[in-house]
């Protein structure tokens, strides 16, 4: 349900493993220094340091362009048991004025303050005073902001951080999103990024501005709820259970029981989409979907696909939902209805785009670059592995 | 921690006479008797009468002690001739270098309006402005709130120029309350909250409001937030009419434990 007051906080701490690591070894509050896995063939860069970030340096870059960048940068192993205590620190302190608090981890916290007002005052109030204790004990100077929604207060963190705190009133959630740079609305990640730079827009206000027909035709069949993301309209819940404790759950019950093969892979198509939306809106990824199938004759039975690595796309879900659709479909009756829950849900490392926008799949990309390569250099300059073994 | 310094928007006010200053304080006596009570003033007169190298120097042998902040002349933020700002801006230059000398200007408010919208036209002459006032300690108020933006923010941060926290009250419209740090010098503009006279009243209307002790209480945790990353923070009360500003101003010292031994000449 929509609300008209800003009751929402939500509290962001940027570059949340370089921040704990000040916490546990102040003397690196002058430093730079980045947080990466030393030991994997490719490191990447986790978390920066402020003096780090003003270098230039940034989350998801090779660590040797780091160093190339800065040969004095600090490498800092991440510490996921420090991270752990300081997130628990954190929902400690805004336990205090709150008590539906939703722990994203990684610094990342949402309090649904309706109800609290008499006893502490307005939302922006707490919003400020939890800013000042989170300083005081931990020593982290965070970004706050209160809003009538998770969205709205999540794009006026990402708006003023690392530091500071803002109030978004009820009412102004459009006005406030509307200058703002559009990389900041979540779900826009590289892909729908790069298309709507490509279309000249660069502020989430000209998304808001598309009527259903213009949002359909740039940025296909789910940009309806990227169009409304940025008009401030999000009707999600602050959900209190612990993360692992998360689901987002999705069911299709057929008009009549089926059992054709392509019907059933559609809808599985259909309502992963969804499942996925849903999942993205909330920045999450996923490591497990499970499906229960319920049967005509009134039995039911399971399917669970556990990936290897966090499931953030479409693509990504869709087939771990067939996957474990097929280990569920082990019987020869018609089927009633099924539902799909994804499960062991986890912050997506990076801004995961809302939903894969329509255009060339990825393999037609890189066919389209080896033909462009092979146009400009000659057949033989890029040819596959195979071949060369073969000559 | 940073330094924080607490005064009012203005000091020349004959309604004041009483509940401020002692009866009988005549107006060449404010500023001298004002320098005994807090340690800086936001001067507002420069926003309706351009001010002059004499008179700057007259002041300063008032309030030897006191740190200015002036708020620019409405030349360079309401009624912009493209003429002639630049030359309005050498002429505000002139008369505010005379307290920067001195070491006694904490900062020069550049105060937008409402009607000063975050447009490509707008944003250049800001930065034009921004560049002929560089010299200067400058801070930002925007009263149109497409200002308060990532973009805007990263720009006064790479120019080191704070962005103006303001209490305002909360109708539509107004600016979202914002504390960020974007400079080394925090400024905080404190305008009370009367809803019902903001728009279409007179300015004595508008700003007759006394902060009641448990909205100071929150202030004060604003300028604390404000005084983490800070090394200087000016906090000027608005709420002017009937000594109201003076008042709280005085209040919000002692929550802040700041400012309790002010001496004039």
């Amino acid at each position: 349900m929509e609300r008209e007051r800003a009751e929402i906080i939500h509290i962001n701490v940027t570059d949340f493993a370089a921040a704990v690591a000040v916490c546990t070894e102040p003397m690196l509050a002058r430093k730079a220094f980045i947080i990466a896995k030393e030991g994997s063939s490719r490191p990447v860069v986790i978390s920066v340091s402020p003096n780090a970030r003003d270098e230039g340096i940034h989350v998801g870059m090779p660590v040797a362009t780091a160093i190339r960048m800065l040969p004095s940068v600090t490498i800092i192993h991440p510490d996921s048991s420090a991270c752990a205590k300081a997130d628990a620190a954190l929902h400690e302190i805004a336990s205090h004025y709150c008590p539906t608090i939703q722990s994203d981890s990684g610094g990342h916290l949402f309090l649904d303050m309706q109800g609290t007002s008499r006893l502490f005052g307005p939302p922006v109030d707490c919003a400020v005073r939890i800013r000042n204790r989170i300083h005081e004990r931990l020593g982290m100077d965070i970004a706050v902001a209160v809003a009538s929604n998770k969205l709205v207060a999540k794009v006026g963190t990402r708006a003023i951080r690392p530091s500071g705190i803002a109030q978004v009133n009820g009412g102004e959630e459009a006005a406030f999103l509307a200058r703002q740079e559009v990389g900041l609305l979540p779900g826009v990640g590289p892909a729908i990024g790069r298309l709507l730079s490509v279309a000249g827009f660069s502020e989430i206000g000209q998304v808001a501005n598309l009527d259903d027909q213009q949002a359909l035709a740039l940025l296909g069949k789910r940009a309806i709820a990227l169009r409304n993301a940025a008009r401030g309209i999000d009707a999600s819940i602050v959900d209190p259970r612990r993360m692992d404790c998360r689901r987002i759950v999705k069911r299709v019950d057929f008009a009549e029981p089926a059992h054709d093969r392509d019907a059933i892979r559609a809808a599985v198509i259909s309502v992963a989409e969804d499942a996925g939306l849903a999942m993205r809106q909330e920045l999450m990824a996923c490591m497990v979907i499970h499906i229960v199938l319920f049967w005509a004759d009134g039995a039911t039975s399971e399917g669970l696909y556990r990936a290897r690595t966090p499931m953030v796309l479409d693509e990504e879900v869709m087939r771990g939902a067939w996957s474990a659709m097929e280990r569920a479909m082990s019987r020869r009756v018609r089927i009633r209805a099924f539902t799909i829950s994804l499960q062991e849900l986890s912050p997506a490392r990076r801004e995961p785009d809302l939903f894969t926008p329509e255009g060339p799949t990825r393999e037609e990309r890189l066919q389209q670059a080896v033909d462009a390569t092979r146009r400009r250099f000659g057949s033989v300059a890029l040819t596959h592995a195979a071949a060369v073994f073969h000559a | 921690m940073a330094r924080i310094l607490i005064g009012t928007s203005g000091y020349s006010y004959t309604e004041w006479v009483g509940p401020v200053y002692p009866e009988g304080t005549k107006p060449e006596m404010f500023l001298g008797t004002y320098a005994t009570l807090f340690p800086t003033v936001e001067l507002n007169f420069s926003y309706y009468r351009m001010p002059g190298v004499q008179q700057m120097h007259a002041m300063l042998c008032q309030a030897p002690a006191v740190n200015f902040s002036m708020k620019a002349h409405e030349s360079l933020t309401h009624t912009v001739d493209p003429s002639s700002w630049r030359s309005h801006a050498q002429e505000f230059l002139a008369a505010a270098s005379v307290l920067q000398k001195a070491g006694s200007l904490g900062a020069v408010l550049l105060q937008f309006p409402y009607s000063f919208h975050y447009d490509p036209d707008r944003r250049r002459y800001l930065d034009s402005l921004i560049g002929s006032l560089a010299e200067l300690p400058l801070a930002v108020e925007f009263r149109n709130g497409q200002w308060y933006n990532n973009r805007t923010i990263e720009a006064l941060r790479e120019r080191k120029i704070p962005l103006v926290s303001l209490d305002l009250p909360e109708i539509p419209g107004s600016p979202p309350m914002m504390d960020v740090s974007t400079s080394p010098l925090a400024y905080v503009r404190l305008h009370g909250r009367n809803k019902e006279t903001w728009w279409g009243s007179d300015a004595a209307s508008r700003y007759d409001y006394l902060y009641s002790d448990r909205e100071l209480e929150t202030l004060a945790e604003r300028i604390r937030g404000l005084a983490v990353a800070a090394q200087l923070v000016l906090v000027y009360f608005n709420n002017h009419r009937r000594g109201q500003a003076a008042r709280n101003a005085k209040a919000l010292q002692r929550l802040l434990g700041v400012g309790e031994h002010c001496h004039g000449t």
